[in-house]
């Protein structure tokens, strides 16, 4: 009941033991309260991130059903075998995590700072697997529709998009290349963060910040084997195919992000030395079949249409260099897939940071049976994250498949 | 649950008891987790904002004193109107009731300490500041000139004024918008106190209770709209665009998606405020109580339905035109039932004409006015005529300023002396009310009239035959600016020279009244008795602490 006592006035009151608990909340009169209250509010902030979401599935919709051929065409330039992992590490992940609730529950706090790392582990794995994906659709040009025009020129002139060729004042991949190239420099600082938090930690023996050094570090590890896989995946694809556009000589060196974050920071893959080195055989590897093959597949990579004619839509899906094929406007299918996807790597961010959060307070033995709400909460949505992706992955990766 | 009771202060007119002066100094303010200081935040922030978009009301109004220009070019006018509504939407209406007075009434009026989420609360609020933060650094760099539904494709291809600052702002004030609701959901679903059951609920906070779910369920898809349009602008992402395969009208879809439930967000507050008055200053139970809770809840339903009746004009399909059209005329089944139900709680009352019943009364009177020509508006041969003109200026101002801000000042009128421990001018404050419902309708009547006659809005001139509408619309806002500023000074002065509050100036039976004025900072000294909202017989008159209190020989009905 609403009374007027403070904290530290201590009554003879069955709820006061639970009052003087560390972690509850004054206003609540008892934990059930407490657990209740954040559990419902965290299942209407999730609904909430439904209804974020659902104006990109609308979006979505109305253009599958307005410019189906688009989606047939473009499609095909996702690669399914990587969005399939991507499924696959997430599903693992809300595994882990649900499992890491459980053990928060039953106050195993080995288990359950375990099971936190490896759900952070996954996460950064797809974002690795991200970054390479967007890393090598941005070297093929394959764009969202206005990154070709300067943006004042969108709707001002008619625009014309030349297979092949973007303008050449394209500001946006002036931006994206001048980026990626800073970045490229730079990789190592993002586990220099991390290290630093770890030595800050030793140094001042505070457990908080080397666990967020640590859960730092298991990230960038994460994202660093979710690039090395995607580079795997992608060449096994190609093995003895023709060199695909992504293979010019800086290719494999350039797998880095679009979501620079001071944490799980983006970098290079070459994280080792002997990953160096495989890099550069790759990268000469592809050099060599680019020369070869340079010639039977003139600029496969774009996709943007022409603005003279519709083509009608194609219904099988024909892998084909040919840029007769393209139908009008096949970027807007590109807009959809870096606005939904992006938003849902963002939240995947949001969800490392607070899985981190979770791995500093387990650490710090915070969580009990009779506490374990922040665990339960942060699994909500992390669940939410996975099961977004799971609509998402089919709606952009399995069109025509 | 508890059951037990703690035993409650021997002294309650301890100084240092109430929230106002349990700790001292700036930073006590800004970062408190109370939620009665965060709505006093809220209050004095929204009011700011109220009086600069008053402020460019006036200025747009003195630009027409003539049809010809005056004192701006139509670039400036284009920019004035769009901060008028951007700054009154954004930041004054949606978040004036929930957020202010919701803030502080809602754990009181419930019987529970604190909002669920206190955390949350302050977050939301500096959310706000933010967002405002934002629109003031678009108002002070290039303006905005788009209106403040930034319809494409000027917003995204055009518009030479900062367009994208404002889109964040308002993305930022639509998850202070989300926090609240979803802190009001969770507070009322899981904080009730023993005794507190659905229907023992005010209808106060079963219209904010409603208002909670429309912001939770449609202020995300704002967010997403406003995140694509600045994607649109910034990097011409296509969506919008029909030279690069996009849709404008999706832009007008998605924005009414959100906008439409919206303005039911400004509404249905006020309409909980009114609930409250007219019973407490009609001495009598509401007429009527689960017809007013449900009819809010079913207005939070229909007004998710009918968002494109916003769009009659715009291309959709007749059919779907058709049916918004009726699904438009539906919504006016719940209203009905709420003014007929106030009706009759007034019917053969005691009827106290005290400050907030006089807002009251003018809430029926402006949003009556304002429902019915909706009615106009959502039937689809007048709105081929009618739409864009001053007509529709005058609708949704009658509905939102004669509605929401009437009834939010009858509301702060009635909670001031619970908020600040003060009793207010009653004469002064009765005048205040009279000239804002006069000079109200001369502001916005004779705009029906030219509306109806063809003078299209967000026009920056006109033809000589609107001139006399035109002046006496002006010489009503500078009126009703007038009115407002009494209001504020009448409030503001009792601050100073007002007679302290007793706990219960006004005889209702709402917890709020039974603690303190103000209330101390766990809001209650003694446990509240939990009893019928409206049973007005329990309480009684008490001339020696001047003050209603609880008749000892009546015992707590239970419904």
């Amino acid at each position: 009941m609403a009374t007027a006592v403070e904290p530290h006035e201590s009554h003879e009151d069955s709820h006061d033991d639970w009052h003087h608990q560390p972690f509850s909340a004054h206003h609540f009169d008892n934990a059930e309260q407490q657990f209740d209250s954040g559990k419902l509010g965290m299942w209407l902030f999730l609904v909430t991130e439904i209804l974020f979401f659902s104006g990109l599935f609308c979006a979505y919709a109305v253009y599958r059903s307005t410019h189906p051929e688009v989606f047939i065409y473009a499609s095909q330039f996702l690669d399914k075998y990587l969005g399939g992992m991507n499924t696959i590490v997430l599903i693992f992940s809300s595994l882990t995590m649900a499992w890491a609730v459980r053990c928060a529950q039953l106050g195993q706090r080995t288990g359950l700072v375990t099971l936190l790392g490896v759900t952070l582990f996954c996460a950064a794995l797809f974002l690795g697997v991200k970054t390479f994906e967007y890393t090598e659709k941005a070297h093929k040009r394959l764009l969202w529709s206005g990154a070709f025009v300067k943006a004042t020129d969108i709707g001002k002139q008619s625009q014309v998009f030349e297979v092949g060729k973007p303008l050449p004042k394209a500001e946006f991949e002036d931006r994206v290349m001048a980026s990626l190239d800073t970045i490229k420099k730079f990789w190592w600082f993002a586990c220099v963060i991390p290290l630093v938090l770890i030595g800050i930690g030793y140094g001042s023996g505070s457990r908080p910040w080397r666990t967020t050094g640590f859960a730092g570090l298991i990230s960038i590890f994460g994202i660093l084997a979710g690039i090395w896989i995607s580079i795997e995946i992608h060449h096994a694809q190609h093995a003895g195919d023709h060199a695909d556009g992504h293979g010019d000589s800086h290719a494999v060196a350039e797998h880095e992000g679009e979501h620079a974050e001071d944490d799980h920071g983006e970098h290079d893959h070459a994280q080792t030395a002997e990953e160096k080195e495989a890099a550069e055989i790759d990268a000469e590897a592809l050099a060599i079949q680019e020369k070869i093959g340079i010639e039977a597949s003139e600029a496969p990579d774009m996709i943007l249409g022409e603005m003279n004619n519709a083509i009608p839509a194609i219904s099988t899906p024909v892998v084909t260099n040919s840029q007769a094929d393209a139908p009008r406007n096949a970027n807007i299918f590109f807009s959809i897939y870096y606005f939904m996807t992006g938003l849902h790597a963002f939240h995947i961010i949001c969800g490392m940071i607070a899985i981190t959060w979770l791995m500093v307070r387990s650490v710090e033995n915070h969580f009990r049976p009779d506490y374990f709400g922040p665990v339960d909460f942060v699994g909500l949505y992390w669940h939410i994250v996975d099961l977004i992706w799971i609509y998402l992955f089919p709606l952009l990766y399995l069109i025509g498949h | 649950m508890a059951t037990d009771v703690m035993p409650a202060h021997s002294e309650t007119s301890r100084p240092e008891d109430n929230y106002l002066t349990a700790s001292k100094g700036i930073m006590s303010w800004l970062v408190t987790l109370d939620h009665k200081r965060i709505g006093v935040m809220y209050l004095i922030g929204t009011m700011t904002a109220m009086f600069l978009g008053g402020f460019l009301a006036l200025l747009l109004r003195a630009e027409h004193i003539s049809g010809t220009p005056t004192f701006f070019t139509h670039d400036q006018y284009n920019q004035l109107f769009t901060l008028h509504g951007a700054i009154m939407v954004f930041l004054f209406i949606i978040p004036s009731i929930p957020a202010a007075l919701g803030n502080f009434i809602l754990p009181v009026m419930l019987g529970a300490k604190d909002v669920a989420f206190p955390r949350m609360n302050l977050c939301s609020f500096y959310l706000w500041v933010i967002g405002a933060i934002f629109f003031i650094c678009a108002l002070l760099t290039t303006g905005l000139d788009t209106g403040w539904t930034f319809y494409t494709p000027y917003s995204t291809n055009t518009s030479q004024t900062n367009v994208v600052l404002a889109t964040f702002g308002a993305f930022i004030l639509g998850f202070s918008s989300i926090f609240t609701g979803l802190n009001f959901i969770v507070t009322i679903h899981t904080m009730r106190p023993p005794g507190m059951t659905w229907f023992r609920m005010p209808l106060f906070l079963w219209s904010l209770y409603a208002t909670a779910i429309i912001q939770v369920l449609a202020t995300p898809v704002l967010g997403i709209t406003l995140l694509l349009l600045a994607a649109e602008r910034m990097f011409g992402l296509g969506i919008f665009d029909p030279k690069l395969g996009g849709d404008p009208v999706l832009y007008q879809h998605f924005f009414w998606f959100y906008s439409h439930p919206a303005v039911y967000i400004m509404i249905l507050p006020a309409m909980g405020i009114i609930s409250e008055l007219i019973s407490t200053f009609s001495r009598k139970p509401i007429f009527g109580y689960r017809f007013i809770a449900f009819s809010s809840m079913a207005i939070a339903l229909l007004g998710f339905l009918v968002w494109g009746h916003h769009m009659f004009t715009s291309g959709q399909s007749e059919m779907v035109t058709i049916i918004f059209s009726v699904l438009t005329f539906s919504v006016s089944i719940p209203s009905a039932i709420k003014v007929f139900n106030w009706l009759a709680t007034m019917y053969k009352g005691s009827i106290v004409l005290a400050t907030p019943m006089c807002y009251a009364l003018s809430f029926l009177f402006l949003f009556t006015i304002g429902g019915l020509t909706g009615l106009f508006l959502g039937a689809l041969a007048t709105d081929i005529h009618l739409h864009d003109t001053y007509f529709v200026v005058a609708h949704f101002h009658y509905v939102m300023m004669g509605g929401t801000l009437v009834a939010f000042i009858g509301g702060l009128f009635y909670w001031w002396p619970k908020m600040t421990g003060r009793m207010y001018n009653e004469f002064w404050g009765q005048i205040s009310s009279l000239i804002v419902f006069v000079a109200f309708n001369l502001t916005f009547f004779p705009q029906f009239v030219m509306g109806s006659r063809g003078m299209p809005r967000r026009y920056y001139n006109y033809l000589p035959e609107f001139q006399v509408y035109h002046v006496l619309s002006t010489i009503g806002a500078f009126l009703l600016g007038f009115g407002l500023l009494l209001a504020a000074i009448v409030l503001i002065v009792s601050l100073f020279k007002g007679k302290k509050a007793p706990a219960n100036p006004w005889g209702a039976a709402t917890l709020e009244w039974q603690c303190g004025s103000p209330p101390p900072l766990a809001n209650f000294e003694k446990t509240p008795t939990v009893g019928n909202p409206y049973d007005m017989n329990s309480v009684v008159w008490d001339p020696d602490t001047e003050s209603f209190i609880r008749r000892g020989d009546v015992p707590p009905v239970t419904d």
